[in-house]
């Protein structure tokens, strides 16, 4: 367990200081889709997707779908970890 | 004699006993001296030498002994005895020698001539001082030293008015018989006050005395009736069975009669002044004004304006309840009187419809009166801190005569809920005490007040008949410190534990005052109170104290324990303030009343504080009232005076966390990229204050 929690923390290191865009972000930002899109160059229909299916924590279950900057920050670490483990 | 003696002239031998002439002359003649002298044919005197040293020897152990008891203040030599006791010192002497004063003196040989006059007297007198004043006669000074029960300042101002007693031997001496003034002391000082109360407050006339004969007997007839517990019912009206505090009530209801048929005369008379309340024109009743041009009964509509246009609001409708109440009494009467005679009874409708009339013009209740004429007063409520403040002010008064009395009201009042109206009335003895005469408490230190229902507000708002009243611990360390001084200035012959709790003189505990306690020193407390705005200034009163109670229990919400919070907690706070709870049915019939330990832990949680302003602060704090002053920003803020570096960096952090805040979500103007770059900067800027 110790080993996995120190891995994870490496990672997260790794993480911000390849991707200094993400680390800018603080986290009480609050990001609406088009802003994702625009910062990462995806559509924003992706960004609503992923809040749909849950992938991504939105502030409100209802209403415009608006993201806190450390839940998109936690989101895209976790893709980075399932592509490379 | 011896034959190497030698002869010398008086002067001569004084001069080799060391003593003047004068003394050695008068001790030589006496014996057993005088067979030493020796007159020569030419009518020379020589003394002996042998007696120089014999002379000598007596001279000095005498003077010696002369000397210590007249320096030392156990003794007083007989010339002033005699001065105290008014004789002469031939007459003590001739009573020392009858054996009268034997074992109270000491007696010492004269070496020193006396005048011609006493010159048969051969020793110096010293009245042993214990002796003489035993517990008997003393002077003014002191018996006012000895005693605690009275200053010396008073005692010369009794005498100055001839009130003490002085034996008949001791007249135009500065003795007393020190038991006999302590023993009369109390009557003194009560004929002494109500001497002054009637200069004062019977000065003017009272209302009654200025109604004919035929008018105060109606008064008092209905007075006595109702003294007696009569009812007057009449034409669908009845009178309250029982007069509430009869002695004081009955004599109000007598006043505002008499007041109203005053008013009545003068406006028949014509005098147009209010006379018989303005203190100028004290028993100075207008020429004019004539008692007989009124009957009770012949009252007409305009009298009522007499006394409409004179007295307005509340006070209205207080006379028309007291003249409703008189007039049907004398109507019931009447009427059993008429019933028989169609004419007398014609002449009694007649007066009945007048009288209706004539009642029917009075306000009756608040809501018949204009909202101007109502006197709104504004209550005040009380924090936990202030009511400590106002108690300090209380003590720090220096215009007041006796601060420790006025205070231990203010804070006896704040904690167990005692009524104004109350106070003069209770007792020593209703508090639970312990033998010596202090106020016993529990392991917690909660002592007990027993108040009777007879000195309660209406006579039926007593303390609970099984938990009493509670007095938390800061309150009873104060009636205690209170009434060690009530003991120590009554004196011990007064038994401990009896008598008023607030007197009108602390040493005459059975002297009560005559009507309710009027609080002077929170007129001069009102400019001081900076904590409350102006207008309730104006309108603080003692009884701010007993509201203050109830609003401190009511709205502190009890953190130890939140199932107290609800209708424990209301019932708890009608029991402190001896109030009838108001209960449901199922409340009052199938409910159990709160238990004694739910009832002491709401007073613990809500008055059970200390009454130090910095004891109060820790103590509200541990217990969640108070937010501890290190996390409280606002106070930072307000209170701390920073220098100007930290007030600048202060206004900048406050800017900065405004645009943060603005800056949550991108403005329109900035693109992303921008948004989050400008938001890391303010980060950075605010850390870097930090």
């Amino acid at each position: 367990m110790q080993l996995q929690e120190q891995k994870l923390e490496y990672l997260e290191d790794e993480f911000l200081h390849k991707f200094p865009l993400l680390n800018n972000i603080d986290d009480d930002l609050l990001l609406t889709p088009k802003n994702i899109a625009n910062l990462i160059g995806v559509h924003e229909e992706t960004v609503r997707r992923w809040c749909r299916k849950g992938y991504v924590k939105s502030v409100s279950p209802f209403g415009r779908y608006k993201i806190q900057g450390t839940d998109f920050k936690a989101f895209a670490f976790q893709w980075y970890c399932n592509k490379i483990i | 004699m011896n034959e190497e003696s030698k002869f010398l002239s008086r002067n001569q031998a004084a001069k080799s006993c060391g003593i003047t002439g004068r003394c050695f002359n008068y001790l030589i003649n006496q014996e057993p001296f005088n067979k030493y002298l020796m007159t020569e044919d030419n009518n020379n005197i020589l003394v002996n030498s042998d007696v120089i040293p014999l002379i000598s020897d007596y001279y000095g152990t005498h003077i010696a002994s002369f000397h210590y008891y007249n320096s030392i203040p156990e003794y007083i030599p007989a010339s002033r005895v005699a001065q105290m006791l008014n004789i002469s010192y031939r007459e003590l002497i001739v009573e020392i020698d009858s054996g009268k004063w034997s074992g109270m003196y000491v007696m010492t040989p004269k070496c020193v001539p006396p005048p011609e006059d006493l010159f048969d007297i051969k020793f110096n007198y010293f009245f042993l001082r214990s002796e003489i004043l035993k517990g008997k006669y003393n002077t003014i000074e002191s018996i006012g030293k000895n005693q605690n029960i009275i200053s010396v300042t008073q005692l010369q101002l009794y005498k100055r008015r001839g009130l003490l007693p002085q034996p008949e031997h001791l007249k135009h001496t500065n003795l007393y018989d020190e038991n006999e003034i302590i023993e009369l002391l109390p009557s003194l000082k009560v004929k002494t006050n109500e001497e002054f109360a009637e200069k004062t407050s019977d000065s003017i006339t009272s209302a009654n005395d200025l109604l004919n004969l035929s008018q105060q007997k109606k008064i008092s007839k209905y007075i006595d009736y109702r003294s007696k517990g009569g009812v007057v019912n009449y034409n669908g009206y009845t009178s309250k069975y029982q007069v509430a505090n009869k002695e004081e009530s009955l004599k109000a209801m007598k006043a505002k009669l008499s007041s109203a048929f005053v008013l009545i005369i003068s406006g028949r008379c014509g005098i147009e002044e209010d006379f018989h309340k303005n203190p100028l024109h004290k028993n100075k009743t207008p020429e004019t004004f004539n008692p007989d041009v009124f009957d009770l009964l012949s009252i007409r509509v305009e009298d009522s304006f007499y006394i409409t246009s004179k007295r307005k609001g509340k006070t209205l409708i207080n006379y028309y309840h007291q003249l409703k109440a008189f007039y049907y009494y004398l109507l019931d009467e009447l009427e059993e009187e008429a019933l028989d005679d169609p004419n007398d009874f014609r002449l009694f409708s007649k007066q009945k419809r007048n009288i209706e009339k004539f009642l029917n013009q009075f306000p009756k209740r608040d809501i018949d009166l204009k909202d101007s004429e109502i006197n709104h007063k504004i209550k005040t409520f009380l924090t936990r801190e202030q009511m400590v403040l106002v108690k300090q002010l209380i003590l720090e008064d220096v215009r007041s005569n006796n601060s420790i009395k006025y205070a231990t009201m203010w804070q006896l009042a704040s904690t167990t809920g005692v009524r104004p109206q109350e106070f003069h009335k209770l007792e020593i003895s209703h508090f639970h005490l312990d033998s010596d005469g202090y106020l016993l408490t529990d392991n917690d230190g909660w002592g007990l007040l027993s108040l009777p229902a007879e000195i309660a507000k209406q006579e039926r708002s007593p303390s609970h008949p099984i938990y009493h009243t509670p007095i938390p611990r800061d309150t009873v360390k104060q009636l205690n410190q209170y009434i060690s001084r009530l003991y120590m200035r009554q004196g011990e012959h007064i038994p401990k534990g009896k008598g008023y709790l607030f007197r009108k003189n602390d040493a005459l505990p059975f002297y009560r005052y005559k009507k309710p306690i009027h609080f002077g020193f929170i007129n001069r407390l009102r400019s001081r109170l900076d904590f409350i705005d102006d207008a309730s200034k104006q309108d603080f009163i003692f009884k701010a104290s007993r509201h203050s109670l109830n609003n401190t229990i009511m709205r502190t919400y009890i953190n130890t324990d939140t199932s107290l919070n609800g209708s424990i907690k209301q019932t708890a706070a009608d029991h402190q303030l001896r109030h009838k709870p108001a209960k449901s049915v199922g409340e009052e019939y199938y409910m159990a009343d709160i238990g004694k330990e739910q009832y002491y832990q709401v007073l613990d949680a809500t008055i059970n504080f200390p009454w130090d302003l910095e004891e109060l602060r820790k103590w509200e704090e541990n217990m969640g009232y108070r937010i501890p002053e290190a996390i409280n920003i606002e106070n930072i803020m307000l209170n701390e005076v920073f220098d100007e570096e930290t007030k600048e960096l202060q206004e900048q952090l406050l800017m900065i966390e405004e645009q943060l805040q603005k800056l949550k979500e991108k403005p329109k103007s900035m693109t992303e990229q921008q948004w989050i770059a400008s938001r890391q900067q303010l980060i950075k800027i605010k850390n870097s204050i930090n």
